[in-house]
């Protein structure tokens, strides 16, 4: 039990958390008992429902899909996790090879080690739109919260360096590639801990299960799972097949004509074909990380 | 009755109008009073305060050191209209907004902002157009989608190393040929680029409509020759309910389209550099850049946008159009099963073709590198053929 600095409540500590938030005043507080600075949260502005309809709608652009996904794909579940983040408000004076750059940039890390190597590792928020955080929202809403567990003092060098290299890109758009930034006098390194809604959802079609994630505040969809069509794999399997054996066959002509270059080169192409109409073939699903804005 | 209740109109610190109502449990004599009293005071905090546990807690401790025994107290908070005093509900990303039951359009803090609309034309039209694809419309739907439109005029002084290749003829003395050769030089340029733009930002935080950059790029060229006319209160009711609330404010829609902007001048001042050097130009590095831009004007502009979905065959597509004319934006057409196996059938072609080509080049004792090329590149076509057979429809 760790005491809240605000409201003084004993707040359970979960393991492994280094961030706790109480969940009688919403403050998020670390180990040592002090504050960490604003903690905000993204509302969630879409049902489970209109989430699986944007969902099916937006799988239907993948060939793999079945045709008639939009009307057997069932809802089974939903769950709703509040993953925290740090957003920081980072501004200074970066010093570049052409001298000192005066730059102001938002910056996102996980607090949640959970999500590395996951699509929610590369989330980049806005504090545009996030409100206080509210524990009994998160109840109201049936979501639960993950695990804070990267600290302040880790997430505060990540995002100097994150600052850097994101000044040294912008930067690069106009001076060229290979720009380099160090944070030479930070101004501001203003840090928030904000929660976000993300559902977590699992559907059926025909006798199996698959997964998507979408962001509950904006409907991104940031991880699916997509059955392929039976009818697609078989016809991939026989591209694949026919490609195998155009290899074989352009290998023998190019060894009886002594044709060499004719006798590598063109199997060579033919086999990758293959290989990867064998690929799209064997897959029983197609997983797909990409946000919905950019498909 | 077992709870209080109070609602009261205010500002908060952050200057939003809004209504602010409380439920405390359970009901004390006065208890009504100074929930009204202590709502007032809690409007001094931001919109934001506003929503979490913390003002909740502080509401219940300020209550209970008045002498009242309460165990629970609810806040809510709704926008407010300042022409018709009606509550709005908006998700809190939203900053302007038009209100739906008097037209009024401005910003959360009761700024009125002049809202311009691009006319939408009418449902048949798109239906028109998707049976003209072929298709059969399942749905079709009209957004007003936000975008603050800028005019500005952009100037920027540069310094920059052009680095260069030219032909240089040697030789020619006595019994040596003369004979051209490349040599690489650099020199050092300096001057001015300046322009006039049109720069529409989405006003949406995140611009999750299909064919959002196509849709960016027709508001600029309309907003050129045809700039959208200003909505009366009256004109703008009826269609409000399809208007998405901008989430972006005119500040910081600004600072994007200012950062866009010197990003491009970036790009003209490359172009300028590269203009001065005498011979074919490898590298432009820009080692001084001011630019300086000025805002002339900012609008707020609606685009009608209609997102569709048609059935053909047995698949299900998409598309996007706007403005009363339909313009197309994007639109998914479906890749028939034989289009898949022609470009499979032109994968393997091209592995033959290129493994022919290379193997007649070798024979002819063509330079190493050009046969490199020509592998890489047929290599690469067969692949780009390949996954193009299974590409999800075709995009126009």
């Amino acid at each position: 039990m760790v005491t809240c600095p605000y409201c003084g409540s004993e707040v359970d500590r979960q393991p492994g958390e280094n961030v706790l938030t109480c969940p009688y005043c919403g403050t998020a507080f670390s180990l040592s008992g002090g504050e960490v600075g604003e903690h905000l949260m993204g509302r969630v502005n879409y049902t489970p429902r209109q989430i699986f309809d944007l969902f099916k709608i937006w799988a239907l652009r993948l060939p793999e899909t079945p045709n008639d996904f939009n009307f057997e794909a069932r809802f089974v579940s939903c769950d709703l996790t509040f993953y925290p983040y740090w957003v920081y408000e980072v501004s200074g004076s970066f010093r570049t090879a052409g001298g000192l750059e005066v730059a102001a940039v938002e910056i996102t890390i996980p607090a949640c080690s959970r999500v590395r190597g996951t699509p929610l590792e590369k989330m980049k928020l806005s504090l545009a739109g996030k409100v206080y955080y509210s524990h009994r929202y998160v109840v109201q809403t049936g979501g639960k919260l993950a695990v804070a567990d990267v600290g302040v003092e880790a997430a505060d060098q990540a995002a100097v360096s994150a600052a850097e290299l994101e000044v040294a890109q912008r930067l690069g758009r106009r001076l060229g590639r290979g720009t380099v930034a160090r944070a030479e006098k930070l101004e501001k390194l203003a840090r928030r801990l904000v929660h976000v809604p993300v559902y977590s959802c699992s559907y059926e079609y025909g006798d199996r299960a698959y997964r998507f994630m979408a962001d509950a505040s904006d409907s991104r969809i940031l991880y699916a799972e997509i059955p392929v069509e039976a009818r697609f794999r078989a016809a991939a399997l026989v591209g694949a097949g026919s490609s195998f054996a155009l290899a074989a066959a352009s290998f023998a002509l190019g060894l009886a004509y002594s044709f060499p270059a004719f006798a590598l080169l063109t199997p060579l192409a033919l086999a990758s074909v293959g290989a990867y109409c064998l690929y799209k073939a064997s897959a029983r699903k197609v997983v797909v990380k990409e946000f919905f804005a950019k498909s | 009755m077992t709870e209080a209740r109070a609602f009261v109109a205010e500002t908060t610190a952050d200057g939003r109008l809004v209504y602010l109502s409380a439920v405390a449990r359970p009901a004390q004599p006065g208890l009504e009073q100074a929930l009204t009293d202590l709502l007032h005071e809690l409007a001094r905090r931001s919109y934001s305060e506003l929503h979490g546990d913390r003002v909740r807690f502080d509401a219940i401790r300020a209550l209970k050191s008045l002498g009242f025994a309460v165990e629970d107290v609810e806040i809510a908070v709704s926008y407010r209209c300042p022409q018709c005093g009606a509550s709005i509900q908006l998700s809190p990303e939203a900053v302007v907004y038009v209100c739906p039951y008097c037209g009024w359009a401005g910003d959360v803090r009761g700024g009125k902002i002049e809202v311009r609309v691009w006319q939408a034309g009418h449902r048949g039209l798109v239906e028109g157009f998707v049976r003209r694809l072929g298709g059969e419309p399942v749905s079709v739907e009209l957004r007003y989608v936000p975008f603050w439109v800028f005019e500005a005029s952009v100037e920027a002084d540069y310094a920059a190393t052009v680095v260069y290749r030219r032909a240089r003829t040697v030789g020619g003395y006595g019994r040596q040929p003369r004979e051209t050769r490349y040599v690489r030089e650099r020199m050092k340029v300096s001057g001015r680029v300046q322009f006039k733009a049109v720069r529409a930002v989405p006003a949406r935080l995140h611009v999750e409509v299909f064919g959002g950059e196509e849709l960016r790029l027709w508001v600029e060229r309309k907003w050129s020759f045809q700039q959208p006319p200003a909505l009366g209160a009256e004109e703008a009711k009826p269609i409000a309910p399809s208007m998405l609330a901008p989430e972006l404010s005119k500040e910081v829609a600004t600072e994007v389209a200012v950062d866009t902007l010197e990003d491009e001048a970036a790009d003209e001042a490359r172009s300028a550099a590269r203009r001065k050097a005498p011979g074919h130009v490898e590298e432009v590095r820009l080692e001084r850049f001011s630019p300086s831009v000025t805002i002339e004007q900012g609008e707020l502009a609606f685009a009608p946008y209609w997102f569709f979905t048609f059935r053909k065959g047995s698949g299900l597509y998409s598309g996007a159009a706007v403005g009363s004319e339909i313009t197309p934006l994007r639109i998914e057409l479906p890749l028939s099963n034989a289009e898949r196996a022609a470009r499979l059938a032109g994968s393997w072609l091209t592995a033959a073709g290129s493994g022919l080509v290379v193997e007649l080049a070798l024979r002819w004792q063509v330079d190493p590198l050009v046969l490199l090329l020509t592998a890489g590149l047929g290599l690469l076509a067969t692949a780009k053929l390949a996954s193009s057979a299974f590409a999800p429809a075709k995009v126009g």
